[in-house]
């Protein structure tokens, strides 16, 4: 039953993961002629200079690629699930609710972490072309909570398709946008002492998921 | 006979609007089970209670003897159902949408939905979101019945479907139930199709049970009368005698669980007329316009 309900989640998000890592793959092919550029026009030593010293975020373009992934794959995942109450297909299906319904989470959360995974690695290898290990390790701190963000994009996107009452939709989507923008402090290595914090904080919206189907389930709106 | 689906004074409203008002039926094994009602009457929100996708205000519902709110997995796995609109994951296509359901259902029949399925004339590559309205009835329908559910409820099965069509699914649905002991409730808006099959039926009026009673015992105890050049009487108002009263063109027509000459003497003291009552024959889709009337 398992297997079937992963069946249903792949057929609507595979093209779309395919699409989000060539969206990744050109952002950093970018990135990398760039920087590609600038030690052919001003030399490693200015490049090395400026990212050391100066701490610039040369790598800036990647910032909004796992949010902007979180909250199309929670829309692409969750819309066709409830457009026209159609939460009641999956509440008929002879599976326990929560279950399944953490089971769709867990599968689209496990996709941004797939997206966060093929980003770490397109970053790591492209910083280690031009960089020492240091400036890596630098990199992957700065750009850790822009990852965490696609999570709290996708959980808080998700519980706001869930909800049945539209205000209420309004008042979810807002506070996941809020939330998605506390990752977004330009400085390099900002959030290295608190970063697990807000992973916890984000983490919390896995739950809240429960409330809004508890009431569809029984018709509260 | 076990009692498969129970409802007893199920009470609901939306804002101010009672949809249902302390109904109540139950629906034995092996009977099919017509709900029928206009518009709004109620039909859909009753089924929706029944699912647990809907609590209801007051009264209480059992499906094989569990609360309807609470239905546990392996009994849902006995249920057939079909939504009201015909809802389906339109970003499947047939194939899929064979293989995605026949993983949760233990006694699932492929060639049931095969052979419906050739009869739709569709590759199985087809998305459902690019079918018309009855065609996604047609998967819809092959997919239930491919389950081999003990209960089937259909919630307006008719939706988009022919008349080729709904012909083929109710004799395959009545050779079906009768084979396996399947207990179906269904609604539909054509109410003539369900008179050639269904056991028994409760006719719902403004959230309240008007008619609850066999098919047989229904047809068998309502008559509809004619009052040749009677249309001028159609102010005759709704009693105990006269449960429907309509015109059409010059002539009346009056409903009545009561013989003749107890209509006619009813006529006489409401001092309407004095014309001939004639006995007329008519279908369940007259009676039930009869009873609850054209709007």
């Amino acid at each position: 039953m398992y297997k079937a309900l992963f069946f249903k989640e792949w057929i609507k998000l595979r093209w779309l993961i395919l699409i989000l890592i060539g969206l990744s793959l050109l952002t950093f092919l970018k990135i990398f002629l760039n920087i590609s550029a600038a030690v052919e026009v001003k030399g490693a030593y200015h490049l090395w200079f400026v990212v050391i010293f100066k701490k610039a975020v040369i790598y800036s373009d990647i910032k909004y690629i796992i949010p902007f992934s979180g909250i199309v794959l929670a829309l692409a995942q969750f819309v066709p699930e409830t457009r026209e109450r159609r939460l009641r297909l999956l509440f008929h299906l002879p599976v326990n609710h929560n279950k399944s319904l953490f089971f769709m989470l867990f599968t689209g959360f496990s996709a941004v972490l797939f997206l966060i995974g093929i980003n770490l690695i397109l970053l790591v290898w492209m910083m280690s072309v031009f960089f020492p290990k240091e400036v890596v390790i630098s990199s992957i701190i700065t750009s850790a909570p822009w990852f965490v963000s696609g999570l709290a994009a996708y959980l808080g996107i998700s519980l706001a398709v869930v909800e049945p009452a539209a205000w209420t939709k309004v008042i979810y989507a807002v506070s996941a946008f809020s939330m998605a923008l506390l990752f977004f402090e330009p400085d390099a290595g900002a959030y290295s002492e608190s970063l697990y914090k807000y992973v916890i904080f984000s983490l919390f919206y896995t739950f809240t998921l429960l409330l809004p189907a508890f009431r569809f389930k029984r018709g509260l709106n | 006979m076990e009692d498969v689906i129970e409802v007893s004074n199920l009470i609901h409203s939306y804002g101010k609007k009672k949809v249902l008002d302390k109904l109540s039926f139950s629906v034995k094994k092996g009977r099919i089970f017509g709900l029928l009602g206009k518009n709004g009457a109620g039909k859909t929100t009753t089924i929706n209670i029944m699912m647990g996708f809907l609590q209801p205000q007051g009264g209480t519902c059992r499906i094989f003897g569990e609360p309807s709110y609470d239905i546990s997995p392996e009994t849902r796995k006995r249920i057939g159902l079909l939504h009201e609109t015909h809802l389906q994951y339109y970003f499947m296509n047939i194939k899929q949408a064979q293989k995605f359901y026949s993983a949760f259902y233990p006694k699932w029949d492929f060639s049931i939905f095969k052979s419906l399925m050739d009869k739709l004339g569709l590759d199985e590559k087809h998305k459902i979101s690019k079918m018309s309205c009855g065609q996604r009835s047609q998967v819809t329908l092959a997919l239930i019945l491919a389950q081999r559910p003990d209960l089937m409820i259909l919630d307006d099965y008719s939706l988009g479907l022919d008349a080729g069509y709904r012909r083929l699914f109710l004799e395959y649905l009545v050779d079906y139930a009768k084979e396996n002991q399947t207990t179906i409730l269904i609604t539909s808006h054509i109410v003539q199709d369900l008179e050639k099959f269904v056991d028994d039926i409760v006719i719902l009026d403004k959230g309240k049970t008007m008619i609850s009673s066999t098919l047989e015992d229904f047809s068998r105890s309502f008559s509809r009368y004619i009052v040749k050049n009677g249309a001028n009487f159609c102010q005759v108002e709704k009693d105990e005698i006269i449960r429907g009263v309509e015109s059409y063109r010059d002539d009346l027509f009056i409903y009545s669980f009561k013989d003749k000459e107890s209509v006619k003497s009813r006529m006489i003291d409401l001092g309407f007329v004095k014309n001939e009552i004639i006995p007329d024959k008519m279908t369940l889709e007259d009676a039930f316009i009869g009873l609850t009337g054209k709007y």
